[in-house]
């Protein structure tokens, strides 16, 4: 039955682009979770940031594939400023205090952000290269989310490299693990704290830019991304790629088909069975082995 | 003597390190038992497995005849194995009697209770007041636990699982940091004030251990090397080795 | 604080004396809130229990009264007895939910199970009026007297938050109590010593959900209006703030943040048109300059004024 398997090979797809975007979201926020123990909430703002860069970018005429590469470079340049200030005095102060901080930052980012950029919904006015449709199984598909899912693979398989192979990457892997014993290596962590930092910011502000074709911009939608991030990194567990990856794809899976199935109600279900999920294995997926005494 | 305390093939390792291999040895009612070894010997790993922090791997842990198999802490506290830990678990910013209180009121049923609460506090602080009283800390009840000094605050450590009348008690190093007197005091309220609760003590003082434990148990590398008396340990050509190393003839 | 209860009383009577109607619905709303604040405070500060999902607990029972009563009118004591249940039962979902993970999980668990009821209230049109919330409610009333008055529903508010602050207190003070501020300062002996952290938690967090049940049940009556941001994540966050701003620990900075909080909300959105950026600022400074909130400033200049006259 071609029309089914047309169908199914459709969704499946949406979810694959949809999890493209949630892995490079939720990157830096697992990666800052777990390393820097610290919870920030301004996440999603460097997300919409991204976006609205991206659209002003490809809305000026200029090579619409440096739109990307500019809203990490503005995303990222948002997340060294912060860390500089106030960020760093937080890291040692308990999660109450950074929820707090880093909330109430996003709420002054999101309504300058509605002031600069407005309040209605803005779409990307997407090259020419990244329009139109392809046909796979005779279900038409937008050319854009194969890009999207063709960087989210990119940019993942650059990461993971960058992680497991570089020496940098160990350095990370390290002190994730046991920051102290980095330092008695005479390794300045606070300078791999602000890489970090910078980095899960210009993540964040790319995915919002390849985003912005999928999802647009307004305001409310950093809320929305955020809650989002949250989500696939409890799913998917703290501390390693692989568990982001998992969150992803099982978060981007379970709403794309939840729309399909119970499109009133797509979020809760969604959320229901993320529950479940965690009831089973309430640290996540890939949980990291944890020693309590 | 019965055993209150039955290790059989224990067993544990994380991920490539072993840190318990095939541990067994026996604690009878009442008995103290001293568990010595060099660092890394595994001792607070048997801890955590025998009270139920840690699963083994292998082996078989039996408390009054009962597999303890699968079963979480708080079950095992109930049937009568308490522990302590390293550090000393206490609350800074509770007075000493309450710290006590609070044991007393889970031992008397009374831990979850919110009608007639006032009733189990003050009968709570009745009985921890008679605990301190025997430990000859009566005169600090009221003095909030952070400014004792770091003696008295491992006592009351120490007093906190003794009010709930365990059968058996495992301390995991509680003189460190003690003074000879401090210790020979702990151990005396111990041996003398809670002479039905076993002991399954670990101390790097070998005078202490030797000096209040009927056995000994002596662990290296997660092992059971040696089993006896103090005066048979102390002898032991083994034991010797593992804590000072072959240089002496 | 025993001297606190009468002076509170007298303030009290003294403002449904004077005020105006807006006023006092407006003292109402930061009374009815102070109790969810209280409420929480329960958690984060005697637990340890960080949630960013209360408001779901509290925006639930509003929306069970407010439900209840446009088909069975708006008797208080079915309102009150909808609101607790509701919250108790919400609280119980969460629970299960929440407890079962570390701290951190903890956070953002709860944010999520309260979405989840965002999503109910935001998407069921036909039962909770969708984005447009519920309005039209009929009013309060007991027995065959009518509760809709603005000074009646000020006293009720304040009955309730006398009633709910004497409850946490005998909480907190008995053994139950005792038990939930030891999980949070040492767990682990805590569990050494045979407490089971979950039944503790648990405990605190059904407590918590009837009080501020008890509380949400009569806050669709203060302005006949219920809508779906009262359960927003946002809204759970807000109500962190406001006990931080009062102070975590003391039970009565709940109603202080309260008032500070909602205070400036509604001065601000009146005075221009950035007030969230504004009330974001709000958040930012009062961790980066009062982490330790009001309360505990006023606490701390009592024991410089008793050393003074001692």
């Amino acid at each position: 039955m071609p029309d089914l398997a047309g169908y199914a090979a459709i969704q499946a797809l949406n979810a694959l682009s949809f999890s493209a975007l949630l892995l490079l979201n939720g990157l830096g926020l697992s990666v800052v979770l777990s390393l820097m123990n610290f919870v920030n909430l301004t996440h999603g703002s460097f997300y919409l940031l991204g976006s609205y860069v991206a659209i002003v970018w490809l809305g000026a005429g200029a090579p619409w594939w440096l739109a990307f590469p500019a809203a990490f470079v503005a995303a990222g340049l948002a997340g060294g400023l912060l860390e500089r200030f106030p960020f760093r005095q937080f890291y040692a102060r308990t999660h109450l205090m950074q929820v707090l901080l880093t909330y109430g930052l996003s709420l002054i980012f999101a309504d300058l952000m509605r002031w600069g950029f407005g309040a209605q919904i803005l779409t990307p006015e997407l090259p020419p290269a990244l329009q139109g449709v392809v046909f796979i199984l005779d279900m038409p598909f937008p050319v854009f989310r194969l890009f999207l899912i063709g960087a989210g693979i990119v940019l993942g398989l650059a990461l993971w490299l960058l992680l497991d192979r570089t020496l940098w990457g160990a350095v990370l892997r390290a002190a994730v693990t046991d920051r102290g014993i980095v330092e008695t290596l005479g390794i300045d962590t606070r300078r791999v704290f602000t890489l970090v930092l910078v980095l899960s910011a210009g993540l964040g502000g790319l995915s919002g830019a390849l985003g912005a074709g999928m999802l647009a911009a307004y305001p409310g939608l950093d809320e929305e991304v955020l809650l989002l991030a949250l989500v696939t990194v409890v799913v998917g567990g703290l501390g390693s790629f692989g568990g982001t990856v998992a969150g992803a794809l099982v978060v981007g899976f379970a709403l794309t088909l939840s729309k399909v199935w119970v499109p009133e109600f797509a979020n809760l279900a969604a959320f229901a069975a993320l529950v479940l999920l965690l009831l089973i294995r309430p640290s996540g997926l890939v949980a990291p082995p944890l020693r309590r005494i | 003597m019965t055993a209150i305390l039955e290790l059989r093939g224990v067993s544990r390792r994380f991920g490539a390190f072993t840190a318990l291999d095939d541990v067994g040895f026996d604690v009878g009612e009442g008995e103290a038992v001293g568990l010595i070894g060099p660092n890394g010997a595994g001792k607070t790993t048997l801890f955590n497995v025998v009270t139920g922090f840690l699963r083994p791997d292998a082996g078989s842990i039996r408390f009054a005849g009962t597999p303890m198999d699968g079963m979480a802490p708080a079950r095992r506290v109930a049937r009568g194995l308490a522990r302590t830990f390293q550090t000393a678990m206490v609350f800074p910013g509770l007075t000493v009697r309450e710290n006590i209180a609070m044991a007393v009121r889970q031992h008397g049923g009374n831990g979850l209770r919110w009608f007639g609460g006032t009733r189990a506090n003050a009968a709570a602080a009745e009985a921890a007041r008679r605990l301190l009283e025997q430990a000859g800390l009566g005169h600090r009840a009221d003095t909030p636990l952070r400014d004792l000094s770091h003696g008295e605050r491992r006592i009351v450590d120490a007093l906190m699982p003794l009010a709930l009348s365990p059968r058996l008690l495992l301390l995991d190093e509680p003189t460190a940091g003690l003074t000879r007197a401090e210790s020979d005091r702990l151990l005396g309220i111990l041996r003398r004030n809670h002479a039905d609760t076993a002991l399954l003590l670990v101390a790097h003082d070998i005078d202490i251990v030797f000096g209040h434990c009927d056995r000994v148990v002596v662990m290296e590398l997660g092992r059971v090397i040696r089993i006896g008396t103090p005066a048979e340990v102390r002898e032991d050509a083994e034991v010797r080795r593992a804590y000072l190393g072959t240089a002496a003839g | 604080m025993t001297r606190i209860a009468p002076a509170a009383a007298l303030l009290a009577v003294a403002a449904a004396l004077v005020a105006d109607d807006f006023l006092l619905r407006f003292l109402a709303e930061i009374l009815l809130i102070g109790v969810a604040v209280m409420s929480l405070d329960l958690l984060i500060g005697f637990g340890g229990l960080v949630s960013l999902g209360h408001a779901a607990l509290f925006g639930g029972a509003a929306y069970a009264a407010a439900i209840v009563a446009r088909h069975a009118g708006g008797d208080l004591l079915l309102m009150l007895g909808t609101g607790i249940a509701t919250g108790m039962a919400l609280a119980a979902l969460m629970g299960v939910v929440v407890l079962r993970s570390g701290h951190l999980f903890l956070l953002i668990l709860t944010l999520l199970t309260g979405q989840m009821v965002w999503e109910v209230a935001f998407h069921w049109r036909e039962v909770t009026g969708g984005a447009d919330g519920l309005r039209g409610l009929p009013g309060l009333s007991f027995g065959p007297w009518a509760l809709s008055g603005a000074r009646v529903l000020f006293l009720l508010a304040a009955l309730l938050a006398v009633a709910a602050y004497g409850i946490a207190r005998s909480f907190v003070a008995a053994p139950v109590g005792r038990a939930l501020i030891g999980t949070r300062e040492q767990p682990i002996r805590m569990s050494a010593l045979g407490y089971s952290l979950f039944a503790v938690r648990f405990r605190a967090l059904l407590l918590a959900g009837a009080l501020a049940g008890a509380a949400g049940a009569l806050f669709p009556f203060v302005n006949l209006y219920v809508g779906p941001q009262s359960v927003h994540w946002t809204q759970s966050a807000a109500m962190v703030i406001m006990l931080v701003i009062g102070g975590i620990g003391s039970l009565w900075g709940a109603f202080i943040g309260s008032a500070v909080y909602l205070g400036i909300q509604t001065y601000l959105s009146a005075w221009t048109d950035r007030w969230q950026l504004c009330v974001g600022l709000v958040f930012v400074l009062t961790v980066l300059l009062l982490p330790d909130g009001i309360a505990s400033g006023l606490g701390m200049l009592r024991g410089r004024l008793r050393r003074r006259t001692a």
